[in-house]
């Protein structure tokens, strides 16, 4: 190599290793490799009794570019070894490195180049946690290191506290120097005081989004379990110490606001880390750290515990009066919202308590003591949440071998009285496969009455069948447990079960011929987060030898979506010539497919036509095309997937279509068959010919049997869709004018307000906000979830508001724990009208549900944050802007003030809705479905 | 390391009439006038069209002197086609070989990878064991993000670029993309204008451009369209179509059908594209899909604002919409034709908007794209 091993290097790295010599090449080399040579390492040894001395010669031997430090004897931590490094470091940067880690290759140069482009104190990179047994990694804030910045010290990012770790960053050393800040040596997490002294200190810190550091985790399954729980109380010990040096120093050098932040940093991470223990841990060891805790906790001003989230909140009560069970309830509700409390009323308040103990606050107490103020939830949302909000708190306290299989013993708790609260209701189990939740075992379940004071515990048992039903050849199939909750007929909403019958497994053979076979057993476990579930356990030499080649040669064919295509025809190759002979076949006189969006929901216009022709022609047969496992729409009707033999059979014999988008590509219509084109929403955007690349289009257009020249007849809402669609797709055939099927119902006030809230469980003194966007995709094309801030939003509105989120139907949505309680995701619902309904107000962009809920006459708001960005690539038909009732918002801010004000002046945009009605939207008279199915069957 | 060091740069082919091979000449010129040792090296000659390396003013050279031949046909497993394949093999072996040799003069020295091809080779020999040796290494992607995925090109860049010392993209989207899938290595150096002269002698006419190949992705037709609907108005000003391509024939059709044959030309192709440049006022580009259209960036840095479709995240890089051009909304020719009469009726306008182009074309500017790449150089030598 170059000289520069004796020049003046531009970092030093500070490598620590404790009897690590295993490890402690690829720490060093992941440093040697780096893209930036220039630096030099200092390994820092606290003394090791293993081979460390002599693997780290070898390594000096090997590159000039190695140092060697040793202390005189072990530190216990990983301050002394680093403050070791720092005092013999020689360059004008210091790094520091674990020796069971590693730094990414380039590292250095980018924090390097960071910290000399910017003249920062330090600069920090993302961390990446990698699981060392699946080789996973996750992000570690990720949040923080999104984009490429700089800031001036902790006041102007208080949020950068809760990347505590030091190893992700590059100090420069006059900056260390200048403020003497070196490791704590006696505790560990060494790294928080330090780090937190540094923000402090700095004026400048640059941010940069590439990863630097690989923290490698190494799972302890090997520990003994006491020995892990001891060392984790002792760690809860050093973290308090740890804070207790914070607070100090913070005292006597920030203000208070920065010291609120740290506050609510040891509540929101260090402390629910602990908690969470709670779920699936020792009671006694819970007990401990709260015995810990305890005094930690009340040194904290009262007011931090009002910004934490309701559950947490809520477990620092509990946590305060030493209640292991009760910080359970508490921390499942805020780490997996599944309410493991009781919300009940006393005098004029809300009052949460232990599932297992007595209702309301502790009478012991005073009533203005920390643990019942804390326990105190009036005002929150919890208190009225509906069902679909939350997960009842449902647990299996015995699971036992039986002849059959295995029999469970389970208790389910109904903190806000959800069940009695129904005129009727069932509960009922099921096996659910991990990764295909559309896969179910149906359980037979026995339920005993509810009882407890209110009924709120009802008891249930059950025999899980481990026969074929659930046996799959991949041992890697799992099963989780989970209960469907039915209330009345709102819809059925699966829960998850948690895991409550002790340490041991239980495992029992799998019946039925291919368990049996491979001698394979199916164990009861709980999962990671304290759940119940089944894995496969595989014995024997047959199995491990014959089975598992057998898996490996069947894997690709294992994976879901090859199985589920065996059960559709082989290829788009090959389905044209099926389907092409089957179009050989006689027409069926009374057969009529009805498909809306490719097959994938029962909705939209088809849905009323297929109504309005169930009146008119009982006789015919109706096929509807829809997901896989949808149950029939009514009794009588077929089902059938896209692209199966069935679908291709009844597309080619059918007499009557209805679609409102698009059928596959090789579908050609037949003489005799008779196609409906219902059309799915009002233009706005341009389409057909007014987009250029349309030779296509009108190619097909005049062929006759494909595309738009199959349509025999065309929907028409309005004037405005027949003189802009008509002609884009030069539709020459008949129309149906005007007005909507699927708007039917809403302009005839078939749907009760009231009803669809009880359905929703929503009470009817909420105010219901509908946001309801087109579908978008990110810059690197995946779906996008919420493009505002969701917490902002709900928090916004206050607690009087619920919000329902209607995504379409290939976006996520992720909701944020605080709020869950006032959001619904309301995907799951079907009939889109019935959200029109109960809305107050809805929100939405270029959606065409604004020329449908218009029809209602309430306010609409539009959230159009990329307006030029996404109507100004393609061209639209009017601008948005220049017509839409409503207001046109940007930010989150805008957005509350803008949904309250549409709600408090409902009648601001009166004169433009009525324009806007007159317009664009359809001239609905509630006949649409009647006269469009006439049509199709060529009636008057 | 001494403070410039030897520069390998490779590419495909640098024999080629393609744009990577000039972009490669104009580099390897730009670095050894600023007194860099520079070679240039192919891995093989190309097969096509053929342009002389004689009396280039750097070293030239190919991996393997053998040229390209072509697949000959016929059956996967074919006794022709697996002695074709051999062969291939081989000589992929015997250039990977070649490669080994070169590299023994740079190992303080700087090889610029210019495609991932090449850089496919490297890999042969170890990537990190040649960098290990003191080789920096550098490699270049002429496409954007998005293009990486449709062609498939991804996962090759995956393999192969994450690791060495920089990854240089064209742009500073590409960059933060790409940085987003977890390349840390990844800074952007957009290619420089072949030409920049910001003050053309002779006069300006009342010329409106075009320098698009006449093929059906370019829709020369919105442009036509656009034309025929204000050129009645501007009789003094005459619109040139220069381009090759297999569509000539249904433009001059349509030239036809709209009666404006006296004001709107199909000319052919340009092998001077300063000289059209240096005349015209205007330019339009009306295409459906663009990478990073250089086109535009030329036509800014001589004075002559364009008038675009937005058909890719390349041409808003490149063009501020209503500072130095217009960007309009794809397939909207009224808007077209709106900023085009706007741009044609206020001289004024015109010309602000002639100086604010050449002020932001100032970053494809030879020297300011060289002096990246030397700060690029600097900063890897550490």
């Amino acid at each position: 190599m170059s000289e520069s091993g004796e020049a003046s290097p531009a970092v030093s790295v500070v490598v620590i290793v404790y009897n690590d010599a295993e490890r402690l090449p690829v720490a060093v080399d992941s440093v040697l490799r780096q893209t930036l040579r220039s630096l030099e390492v200092i390994i820092a040894d606290d003394c090791s009794t293993d081979g460390t001395p002599e693997v780290a010669r070898q390594l000096m031997s090997r590159d000039p570019r190695v140092r060697y430090t040793r202390l005189p004897e072990n530190s216990g931590g990983c301050g002394a070894p680093r403050n070791a490094g720092i005092q013999v470091a020689r360059a004008p940067y210091v790094m520091f490195l674990d020796s069971d880690d590693r730094y990414e290759t380039h590292a250095c140069k980018n924090l390097l180049e960071a910290i000399e482009d910017t003249g920062a104190d330090f600069a920090m990179g993302l961390a990446r946690r990698q699981n060392m047994d699946t080789k996973s990694s996750t992000q570690w804030y990720p949040e923080l290191f999104r984009e490429r910045r700089v800031v001036g010290g902790l006041q102007e990012s208080p949020q950068l506290i809760s990347d505590t770790i030091s190893v992700n960053k590059l100090y420069r050393r006059s900056f260390l120097d200048e403020h003497e800040l070196r490791f704590p040596v006696d505790i560990h997490y060494e790294d928080q005081l330090f780090t937190y002294q540094a923000y402090s200190c700095a004026t400048s810190i640059a941010i940069i989004p590439e990863t630097v550091y690989i923290w490698r985790i190494y799972p302890s399954h090997g520990q003994q379990s006491i020995t892990r729980n001891r060392h984790r109380i002792d760690n809860f010990r050093h973290r308090l110490e740890a804070n207790r040096r914070i607070d100090a120093f913070a005292r006597a050098n920030v203000n208070e606001d920065l010291r609120r932040v740290k506050d609510l940093k040891f509540l929101t991470h260090d402390l629910r880390l602990y908690l969470e223990d709670s779920i699936g841990g020792d009671p006694a060891v819970t007990h401990e750290v709260l015995d810990l805790a305890d005094p930690y906790l009340r040194s904290i001003p009262r007011d931090r515990y009002d910004e934490l989230p309701t559950g947490l909140r809520v477990a620092c009560a509990m946590a305060l009066r030493h209640d292991a069970d009760g910080v359970r309830g508490a921390m499942l509700f805020d780490r997996q919202n599944v309410l493991g409390g009781r919300i009940s009323r006393h005098g004029d308040r809300w009052f949460w308590s232990s599932a297992q103990g007595p209702p309301g606050p502790d009478p012991r107490l005073a009533p203005d003591s920390w643990e019942n103020v804390l326990a105190d939830v009036t005002g929150s949302t919890l208190v009225r949440a509906p069902a679909a909000s939350f997960d009842m708190l449902h647990e299996v306290r015995e699971v036992r071998r039986s002849s059959r299989g295995l029999r469970v013993r389970g208790m389910t708790f109904d903190g806000l009285g959800k069940l009695a609260a129904g005129d009727d209701w069932t509960l009922s189990l099921s096996l659910v496969r991990r990764d295909a939740p559309s896969e179910a075992v149906q359980v037979a379940m026995a339920t005993c009455s509810a009882e407890g004071e209110r009924g709120e515990w009802v008891e249930w048992s059950a025999e899980l069948p481990l026969d074929s039903q659930v046996f799959r050849i991949d041992h890697r199939v799992l099963w989780d447990l989970c209960v469907e909750v039915r209330i009345d007929d709102a819809a059925p909403l699966r829960q998850v079960v948690q895991w409550r019958c002790g340490d041991a497994e239980v495992s029992a053979p799998v019946r039925g011929p291919g368990g049996r076979v491979f001698s394979d057993r199916l164990q009861a476990y709980r999962t990671w987060n304290g759940r119940f579930a089944l894995r496969t356990v595989l014995r024997g030499w047959v199995r491990l030898r014959i089975g598992r080649r057998l898996e490996r040669r069947l894997k690709p064919f294992l994976r879901k979506k090859v199985v589920q295509r065996w059960k559709r025809v082989d290829s788009a190759r090959l389905r044209s010539p099926i389907y092409d002979a089957m179009r050989r076949l006689p027409l069926d006189p009374r057969s009529v497919v009805l498909e809306a969006h490719l097959g994938t929901i029962h909705g939209d216009s088809p849905k009323y036509v297929g109504e309005a022709l169930r009146e008119i022609r009982p006789d015919l047969q109706r096929t509807w095309v829809l997901p896989r496992g949808h149950r029939a729409p009514s009794p009588g009707d077929r089902v059938v997937q896209r692209g199966t033999y069935h679908y291709l059979l009844a597309l080619a014999r059918a007499s009557f279509l209805v679609d409102n988008q698009t059928f596959p590509g090789y579908f050609r219509k037949r003489a005799g068959q008779r196609y409906l084109q219902t059309w799915h929403g009002i233009p706005l955007k341009k389409m057909g010919i007014d987009v250029g690349d349309s030779a296509q289009l009108t190619a097909e257009a005049a062929s006759g049997d494909r595309g738009v020249g199959a349509w025999d007849q065309l929907v028409v809402p309005c004037p405005y869709f027949e003189d802009v669609f008509v002609p884009a797709f030069q539709f020459r055939g008949e129309l149906v004018r005007y007005g909507t099927p699927r708007n039917d119902p809403l302009v005839t006030g078939a749907i009760d307000r009231t009803d669809v809230l009880r359905r929703l469980d929503i009470p009817t003194d909420k105010k219901v906000v509908l946001y309801a966007p087109t579908f978008r995709t990110d810059q690197n094309r995946r779906p996008i979830s919420l493009p505002f801030n969701i917490r902002q939003f709900v928090e916004g509105l206050g607690p009087d508001w619920v919000l329902l989120l209607r995504p379409h139907y290939l976006n996520r949505i992720h909701v944020p724990g605080g709020v869950r309680t006032s959001v619904l995701d309301v995907s799951g619902v079907e009939d889109v009208n019935d959200l029109y309904v109960a809305a107050d107000v809805l929100v939405t962009d270029y959606s065409s549900v604004m020329f449908d809920y218009a029809l209602l006459r309430k306010p609409i708001v539009y959230y159009t944050y990329d307006y030029e960005e996404y109507l100004g690539k393609r061209g639209v038909y009017f601008d948005l802007k220049d017509v839409g009732p409503g207001p046109f918002v940007q930010t989150t801010d805008e957005l509350v003030h803008a949904v309250r004000d549409a709600l408090a002046d409902q009648h601001r945009y009166d004169q433009d809705l009525e324009k806007f009605i007159d317009r664009y939207c359809g001239r609905e008279d509630g006949m649409a479905s009647r006269r469009a199915a006439l049509a199709l069957l060529g009636r008057d | 390391m001494p403070s410039k060091p030897p520069l390998l740069l490779m590419s495909n082919h640098i024999d080629g009439v393609g744009g990577v091979e000039r972009v490669a000449d104009e580099l390897a010129r730009g670095f050894s006038r600023r007194g860099y040792d520079v070679s240039l090296m192919g891995i093989r000659p190309t097969a096509g069209e053929r342009v002389s390396l004689a009396g280039r003013p750097y070293h030239t050279g190919f991996l393997s002197d053998e040229m390209d031949d072509p697949a000959p046909g016929g059956a996967k497993r074919g006794p022709a086609m697996i002695a074709w394949r051999q062969k291939r093999e081989q000589r992929r072996q015997e250039a990977v070989e070649s490669l080994r040799k070169t590299l023994g003069h740079y190992t303080e020295g700087i090889v610029i990878c210019m495609q991932v091809w090449v850089m496919e080779h490297l890999a042969d020999l170890g990537l990190a064991d040649v960098m290990a040796a003191g080789t920096r290494l550098i490699g270049q992607y002429h496409s954007s993000y998005a293009a990486a995925h449709t062609t498939g090109d991804y996962r090759r860049l995956f393999r192969r670029y994450r690791d060495i010392d920089k990854f240089v993209l064209l742009t500073d989207t590409d960059a933060r993309l790409f940085q987003q899938q977890d390349f840390n290595n990844t800074t952007a150096i957009p290619n420089p204008l072949p030409r920049f002269d910001e003050h053309p002698g002779g006069p300006r006419e009342n010329l409106l451009v075009s320098l698009a190949r006449y093929h059906k992705p370019k829709t020369i037709d919105h442009a036509l369209r656009a034309w025929a609907t204000i050129a009645p108005e501007f009789p003094e000003w005459r619109f040139e179509l220069y381009g090759g391509g297999p569509d000539r024939a249904d433009l001059q059709d349509l030239i036809d059908d709209l009666r404006i044959g006296a004001s709107a030309r199909l000319m052919g192709p340009t092998a001077d594209v300063g000289r059209v440049l240096s005349r015209a006022k205007l330019h339009v580009l009306s295409s459906q899909y663009e990478g990073l259209p250089m086109v535009l960036a030329e036509a800014m840095s001589m004075r002559v604002p364009s008038v675009t479709y937005d058909s890719s995240p390349g041409v808003r890089e490149i063009v501020s919409d209503n500072i130095d051009g217009f960007v309009v909304p794809k397939n909207s020719v009224d808007e077209l034709a709106e900023r085009l009469r706007e741009l044609m009726t206020h001289e004024g306008l015109r010309s602000t908007m002639a100086t604010s182009g050449v002020r932001s074309a100032r970053r494809y500017h030879p020297d300011t794209v060289l002096d990246s790449w030397e700060q690029l150089f600097t900063r890897t030598l550490r």
